[in-house]
């Protein structure tokens, strides 16, 4: 029991360690200066407490007033030269501090972040504990730094002001550590206050969705055409008694452990020191009386020094739990990784060989299954097939997004885990199906990378292609203007066309070998579709092309067409072959084109 | 004057919020009140407790006497513990929940009469949206001030009566530097306002760049584009700016900072001067005396800045419960004699337009009339106003001009509730919501009641081979928000549920906004089918993309920059060779030109 106690407490030490030395690679010079300030800052502390007892004695014993005067002064003087200085050094440090570690922390965890696997975030639980103690780790440095200054400080104040008691009399420390017994019931409650609030999490999460529901604008009309919020309501409800139960349960068990680390604490460190002065004065005379006034001050002291040292520790428990999630992931090694040794990557033939993925875990089915296929270069491929077939999948793993469970990948006949990624994404121009822009300007957003000066007519140029230019032209600062209100009041909006015309312009402003379209028109109108795929037809015409559509009509485009079903491919070949074979294919094509074949004869 | 008035607004607006408390969790505001006083009692028994036992020492008194008096100090805390634990472990917890609840559930009620419309109004939206999220956190907020104040009022009272009995002379020095270092601070905290403000919106610029990289929803995008390189620059740029004007801040305030400092801890020296003074020189404190008046010092030191930073606080309390009762007094014209609508007969627009902001006009003079029954197409380009034409009949919106008849009458004369709810609608953007299939389908809380029509719904929009492999079937529970065992549909799936959605209940009228845009074309096809079958007698509202969807129904009306240009049925619209008739031979070229014959079945 004991030794696990040592161990869970060396854990703590050594995970509060492990962010302290984030900290200090992050920025030195801050755990540099405020270690310094701190020390000042307690040190001149107790010059004060030193000065009760000298201030006492010389009232006692009548000594030179003046002399206390003169020492005074000094003091004084001492005090404003050192509020001066560290006034105007702040001005200059706090700030650079401010940025330098927000900057350092989050080049770190934002690097790592960008790393890990998609699964990450695809796994709520998975994504709850490493994400999210990634995106805290700025924040949490800060605390854990400020817990462990707290300890310096209580540690110097705890030192000096035991000093002071000694000299008076060594035997009242015994009250200034009694404190210490008072920590296994401390445990226990932090145990159960932090259990509480674990077990509340999921009715928490709970009622966070129904809130959000309640206002998020893209709920209201629905909320108004039905009922729904009868049923939202409802779960609110639930939440909330769910959480009121807990309390209930488990709360009063807090409070009676709380009460009991009170009581115990008022008993041993305030009543018993209490007693002991007046048995001493009162009844022994031993001590003086000035000796007693000092000696309880100093020992409040001493022990209030040994309270905040106990909480500090207790925080950095409590720390530890969350820099054990942040360090675990911080160690973890990635499945997908840039290796900056291996070979660039270079345009080519892709080829699948026997390739199947499924998501990690046991219960997981597989989404592909056995899919063999050759791109080759310049070729213009569509994958056609139901939803849920595995065609989006199939599309991750192209772009490396995951690696497949079983068999590989090639380029150029080299697996594409062998190339470095960086290079191997930058032959990829992807519109994604659920692509979403960012709140930058239109020019941002069309080529998502960093921007020159001459890049202009390559984004105009790409505009006009997706037949978006004529909106930006409209828009106030043209291809500068900034989109959506996050932050721009004057924002422009796109709807849901526009926005994937505006996926497609990235395509057009990207020189790279290979294009992948993932249902690239359905917010598109016919018109808009048409002519999509006429100028993407034209703008690919020496670049691989990837297409998946549910829309036949685009396939027939393809110079290979692969129908996936159930994560299987069931037939490849061009349209005529696909027609002639009169499979599955042919039965979908007609299904398609029935009502239009119907329509040509009209006309 | 302008400050002033200011402030006395937002403490009418705390009042505000008390009213509120008190009407949702009278208890708890009570409580806290209490909480307050008993907090302060207990403070100032603790000073009085060190003078009482200085008192026993200088007077020289038995040492059973003085443990008497150690004896009582121990039972009070004991006792003052005990009640108070268990009111904020337990009492004061769950009052907050229920408080909470009950305002939301107020809160949700008044936003669901309010009009859609009105989201679109930033402000509106704004104060919503925080009443929403934040309004419980500011009342526990408000409440809390509150008690501190009050505590800190009656140490603050008690202890300057101790302290002037011992020192008169010090106790008003000491108040008055307090009262000096309350002034400093104040202009202090009005420049770190300044900063604050200055740099609110570029700290949320950071906090959107770094939710990038956290949101699945940009994951892929960072992965395989350079974005985040440019991102990362943005970053960086934006906590420069915040660096530089904090930088700015810190220097105009350095003066206060330093004059604060200096006056916090270098008065303790002075109280040394004074008190030696008096013990030594003139007698009139005993050594007993300076202890007692240095801990009151400090005491009373604490109480008063306590006292002034809650009195600041209640005022800016009262800036964001502003947002809270602008939200809840928002209120809409309805008409007062509100008409429950017939079953339907026609619904007509005369002349409608409509803009969502002044001078851009989505919908031009449109005349359009629907009968019972009849089946009718909205198509034509992105952005040429068809959803938008769907949200007016739904009176989500009102027309800027013209009217919508129902039945022959203004349907802003009906009760907007009971108007819509006869029609039944897939919206391009519906939701779905994290509870059960079966709820969802409903939208309306499910009581085993309608199972049967439920199945028979998601049959007809071939949701059933799903369902079957579903092993609590229809209350299998949608999205894995808080739901492990939930499932996430794909996009055709949410839309086949969508679409069960207007056929498990009676509705007059059903609108469906692109229904089918994510299914397959086997999907796509069969669910036409079915929809057709079932809503043989129903008026039916459609608008798509894929003409090939629409071409049976009895009329199709073409929209191009919120009017509309052509209207017929198919074979009529293909005659007359415009605007229908292009977009049809684009959409339908490639089927033919591609397309074998037909096999004949």
């Amino acid at each position: 029991m004991k030794k696990k106690n040592k161990e869970s407490f060396l854990k703590a030490l050594s995970n509060n360690f492990y962010m302290l030395r984030l900290l200090w690679k992050a920025c030195p010079w801050k755990i540099l200066y405020t270690t310094l300030i701190t020390v000042l800052d307690t040190l001149l502390g107790l010059v004060n407490l030193y000065f009760l007892r000298y201030a006492v004695n010389i009232a006692q014993t009548g000594g030179n007033y003046f002399d206390a005067v003169k020492f005074l002064c000094i003091l004084f003087l001492i005090y404003v030269v050192y509020h001066i200085v560290t006034s105007c050094v702040d001005v200059k440090l706090q700030p650079y501090f401010t940025y330098t570690i927000h900057r350092k922390m989050k080049t770190m965890s934002l690097k790592k972040m960008a790393e890990c696997e998609l699964f990450c975030y695809e796994d709520p639980e998975y994504y709850n504990t490493y994400t999210r103690a990634m995106a805290e780790c700025s924040g949490r440095v800060d605390a854990v730094f400020n817990s462990s200054i707290t300890v310096i400080n209580a540690g110097i104040s705890l030192v000096g002001s035991g000093i002071l008691a000694c000299l008076i009399d060594p035997l009242v420390l015994i009250f200034a550590f009694f404190p210490f017994l008072v920590n296994k019931i401390r445990k226990k409650k932090n145990y159960l206050s932090f259990d509480l609030d674990q077990s509340k999490t999921s009715a928490e999460r709970k009622k966070q969705y129904t809130v959000r529901t309640f206002y998020l604008r893209d709920y209201a009309a629905e909320l108004r055409l039905s009922n729904i919020s009868k049923v939202i309501l409802r779960q609110y409800k639930e939440a909330a008694d769910e959480i009121i139960r807990i309390y209930r349960s488990k709360g009063v068990r807090l409070a009676f452990w709380e009460l009991l680390i009170i009581v115990a604490s008022t008993f041993l460190s305030h009543s018993l020191l209490f007693a002991y002065a007046a048995w001493q004065t009162l009844g022994t005379k031993r001590m003086l009386y000035g000796d007693c006034l000092v000696l309880i001050n100093t020992v409040a002291r001493v022990s209030a020094s040994i309270d905040t040292l106990n909480a500090s520790i207790a925080q950095m428990y409590s720390h530890s739990l969350y820099i054990n999630n942040l360090r675990q992931f911080m160690e973890y090694q990635q499945g997908i990784r840039e290796d900056m040794e291996a070979p660039s990557a270079k345009a080519g033939d892709i080829s699948l060989k026997h390739v199947s993925f499924k998501y990690h875990g046991e219960h997981n089915e597989y989404i592909l299954k056995d899919i063999s296929l050759r791109i080759r270069e310049g070729e213009k491929i569509a994958i056609v097939g139901h939803n849920g077939a595995g065609k989006t999948t199939l599309i991750k793993l192209l772009l490396r997004l995951y690696d497949p469970s079983e068999g590989v990948i090639e380029l150029n006949g080299r697996d594409i885990k062998k190339y470095r990624l960086s290079t191997y994404h930058d032959l990829f121009a992807t519109v994604l199906q659920d692509y979403r822009h960012f709140s930058m300007t239109v020019k941002e957003n069309v080529l998502l990378r960093r921007p020159q000066d001459d890049d202009d007519p390559i984004v105009i140029d790409a505009l006009q292609k997706s037949g978006l230019y004529n909106r930006v032209r409209q828009m106030p600062s043209g291809i500068h203007t900034v989109l959506d209100r996050e932050f721009d009041n004057e924002g422009e909006i796109l709807s849901g066309g526009q926005n994937q015309k505006l996926a497609i312009s990235h395509v057009y402003a990207k020189d790279c070998p290979v294009v992948i379209l993932d249902e690239p028109s359905s917010a598109l109108d016919p018109i808009a579709e048409y002519e999509m795929y006429e100028n993407m037809i034209k703008a690919c015409r020496n670049r691989t092309m990837i297409l998946i559509s549910h829309r036949l009509s685009s396939a027939t485009l393809a110079d290979r067409i692969y129908l996936l079903e159930n994560g299987r491919i069931l037939e490849s070949g061009n349209h005529k072959e696909l027609m002639d074979k009169n499979g599955e294919y042919a039965k979908l094509f007609r299904i398609q084109a029935e009502n239009y074949i119907k329509g040509g004869d009209d006309t | 004057m302008k400050k002033k008035r200011d402030r006395l607004e937002n403490l009418k607006n705390d009042w505000f919020m008390l009213r509120l408390i008190w009407k949702f969790t009278p208890g708890l505001l009570i409580w806290e009140l209490i909480f307050g006083v008993l907090e302060g009692l207990n403070n100032s028994v603790q000073v009085l407790f060190i003078k009482v036992f200085y008192d026993y020492i200088n007077n020289n008194a038995s040492f059973i006497t003085a443990l008497g008096g150690i004896a009582g100090i121990f039972a009070f805390i004991v006792i003052f513990q005990i009640i108070k634990q268990y009111y904020y472990n337990v009492t004061r917890r769950c009052k907050r929940q229920v408080l909470e609840y009950r305002m939301h559930t107020e809160l949700f009620e008044i936003s669901k009469s309010i009009p859609i419309s009105s989201y679109d109004d930033t402000e509106f939206y704004d104060n919503f949206v925080w009443s929403v999220s934040q309004s419980d956190t500011r009342a526990v907020g408000l409440m809390e001030t509150l008690s501190a104040i009050i505590l800190s009022s009656t140490s603050f009272i008690t202890i300057v009566t101790l302290f002037f009995s011992i020192s008169p002379a010090l106790s008003l020095a000491a108040v008055a530097a307090s009262i000096l270092s309350l002034f400093i601070q104040k202009a202090s905290a009005k420049i770190q306002l300044q900063s604050a403000l200055e740099t609110t919106p570029k700290n949320r610029k950071i906090s959107y760049y770094e939710r990038i990289y956290s949101l699945p929803d940009t994951a892929k995008e960072v992965r395989i584009s350079h974005v985040n390189e440019l991102i990362w620059d943005k970053h960086r740029e934006t906590l420069e700016q915040i660096r530089e004007v904090e930088e700015k801040y810190l220097k105009k305030n350095c003066i206060n900072v330093m004059a604060g400092k200096i006056l916090t801890s270098a008065v303790e020296p002075f109280i040394y001067i004074i008190l030696l003074y008096q013990i030594m020189i003139s007698n009139t404190v005993s050594i007993s005396g300076l202890a007692v008046a240095l801990s009151s010092f400090w005491a009373l030191r604490w109480c008063l800045q306590d006292i002034v930073d809650k009195l600041v606080k209640l005022p800016e309390h009262g800036i964001y419960i502003k947002k809270l009762r602008a939200f809840m007094e928002y209120t809409v014209s309805s008409p007062e004699d509100a008409m429950v609508p017939e079953p339907f007969e026609s619904l007509t627009l005369q002349n409608v337009s409509f803009g969502y902001a002044v001078n851009k006009p989505v919908l031009r003079h449109i005349d359009f009339s629907i009968k019972r029954g009849e089946k009718i197409a909205l198509v034509g380009y992105n952005g040429a106003g068809k959803t938008t034409l769907i949200k007016l009949l739904l009176h989500l919106y009102d027309p800027v001009e013209g009217k919508i008849l129902y039945n022959g009458m203004d349907i802003r004369k009906y009760a907007c509730r009971s108007y819509q709810s006869r029609f039944g609608v897939v919206l391009q953007d519906f939701q779905i919501f994290a509870t059960s299939i079966a709820e969802n389908v409903l939208r309306d809380s499910y009581d085993g009641e309608e199972k049967a029509s439920i199945i028979k719904a998601l049959e007809l929009c071939t949701f059933s081979d799903r369902l079957k492999n579903l092993p609590r079937g229809i209350q299998t529970g949608l999205t894995k928000e808080f739901d492990d065992t939930g499932i996430n549909l794909s996009g055709g799936e949410a839309q086949k549920l969508a679409i069960a959605r207007v056929l498990v209940r009676p509705y007059d009228i059903i609108i469906m906004d692109e229904p089918s845009s994510a299914m397959d074309p086997v999907a796509e096809y069969e669910i036409n089918k079915n929809v057709q079958a079932f809503a043989q007698e129903k008026t039916v509202i459609t608008i798509s993309h894929r003409l090939s969807t629409t071409r049976d129904v009895d009329r199709i009306y073409v929209l191009e920059n919120g009017e509309i240009v052509e209207c017929g049925a198919h074979i009529e619209l293909m005659r007359m060779n415009g605007k229908y008739a292009e977009m049809f031979r684009v959409q339908a070229k490639k089927y033919q030109e591609a397309a074998a014959p037909p096999v004949s079945e």
